[in-house]
């Protein structure tokens, strides 16, 4: 009896699901005739537009929106982050965080380990450096760069990813200084601006001609010729968040893996 | 035809999918379940948010092409409407690469949790909790 009640309630739920989707769809939410909504053209026209009081000066839309037009509520996702893992950090304790034995791994995983461990790092920093060119970003790449140091972890424990400088208190101490950077870069315009006496508006990133003069320079004319191409905040916020993301998760990754035992 | 046909097989999947996570996170009483479905349920909804901005003309990522660290040639009003009607829509990725990185904090958290649930009743189902309480 109980399970037909179950089987009941599993059909009403996917039942629910595709009700939900096909009002999506009636509402042409999800539509494939109907184009983009203008709140994504206004985007998409503004931003690689140098000539837009929104530019970004990038021809990547996703991450200018994340890093200039929504900095501030992006900042504030880091945040969450952060507080996540103090909060972890704070309910693990630190007596837990002692290492049980731990299992040697067979020679197959050890070498594609040792192999893949620099090539992911590599490809890491490439997408994070590259987030204001093409897709990807600090986000992205930091997530990518928290798989190395777990696969170091499952296959070789804890000891040995420490012995590789990924500590744990070097590990906050980075996140933290990431986070303090990530506001001091959002606040830099506001309080030149505050300074002398122009308006400035928090994580502006390019100068916005008719509100706002000052702002960041989105290259820079190298000695030896030729520009280098930076886009304002976008890389420098890229690389803190790349910071940020990486050491974050591999903190995370550490303390659970800790308190749950480590490889018995 | 076909490509209607695979787009909306794919909408009523992840439908489907969301329904059946939402069920597991009510019914089942094992807290690791409850989690696991949880994730099942965020991959679902950031699949959906994605579908948002898809459509038949959309052939490009919301990117100009052409950028390198050397330069780029910023492009003129009249280019920048051809890109923005084959592009998809960047405001539902926007919102998604925000809320997987929440998602895993959040995740990060119930497992801690869950760890500290299972250490103080000796079992992670919650029947058996309401009824060691009694």
């Amino acid at each position: 009896m109980k399970k037909q009640l179950e089987d009941i309630g599993l059909v009403l739920s996917i039942l629910l699901g595709v009700l939900l989707t096909y009002y999506l769809v009636r509402a042409n939410i999800v539509s494939l005739t109907y184009g983009n909504i203008p709140l994504a053209n206004l985007y998409l026209l503004s931003v690689p537009d140098p000539s837009s009081p929104f530019t970004s000066r990038s021809p990547e839309v996703v991450t200018s929106v994340v890093w200039d037009q929504r900095g501030y509520d992006t900042y504030f996702e880091t945040s969450v982050l952060f507080l996540a893992i103090i909060g972890v950090l704070y309910a693990a304790g630190s007596s837990s965080l002692v290492e049980k034995g731990s299992l040697i791994a067979t020679v197959i995983p050890r070498v594609i380990t040792k192999l893949l461990f620099p090539v992911i790092i590599a490809v890491a920093i490439s997408v994070a450096l590259h987030g204001h060119l093409t897709p990807g970003g600090g986000f992205q790449g930091g997530s990518i760069f928290a798989v190395a140091p777990y696969m170091y972890l499952l296959i070789y424990g804890r000891s040995r990813l420490e012995g590789k400088g990924f500590r744990s208190n070097l590990l906050l101490f980075m996140r933290s200084l990431a986070v303090v950077l990530i506001s001091l870069v959002g606040s830099i315009v506001l309080a030149i601006g505050f300074l002398t006496g122009v308006e400035a508006f928090l994580f502006q990133n390019q100068p916005k001609p008719p509100f706002s003069p000052i702002g960041f320079p989105a290259y820079i004319q190298l000695p030896w010729g030729g520009i280098f191409l930076f886009s304002g905040t976008l890389m420098i916020l890229n690389v803190l968040e790349f910071t940020a993301v990486s050491t974050g998760f591999t903190l995370a990754l550490i303390v659970i893996d800790s308190i749950a035992g480590g490889r018995e | 035809m076909i490509e209607t046909l695979l787009f909306y097989t794919i909408v009523i999947t992840v439908g489907a999918t969301a329904g059946v996570s939402l069920y597991g996170i009510v019914v089942k009483p094992h807290v690791v379940k409850k989690l696991v479905l949880l994730t099942v349920l965020s991959d679902a909804v950031n699949i959906l948010v994605v579908l948002f901005g898809y459509y038949s003309k959309a052939v490009s990522p919301p990117v100009y092409p052409g950028g390198s660290l050397e330069g780029f040639v910023f492009p003129s009003s009249g280019e920048l409407w051809d890109f923005s009607s084959v592009s998809v829509d960047p405001m539902p990725q926007v919102l998604i690469v925000t809320a997987i990185v929440i998602g895993l904090a959040e995740l990060t958290f119930l497992s801690l949790i869950t760890f500290k649930l299972g250490s103080l009743h000796k079992t992670l189902m919650f029947n058996r909790m309401e009824a060691e309480e009694e």
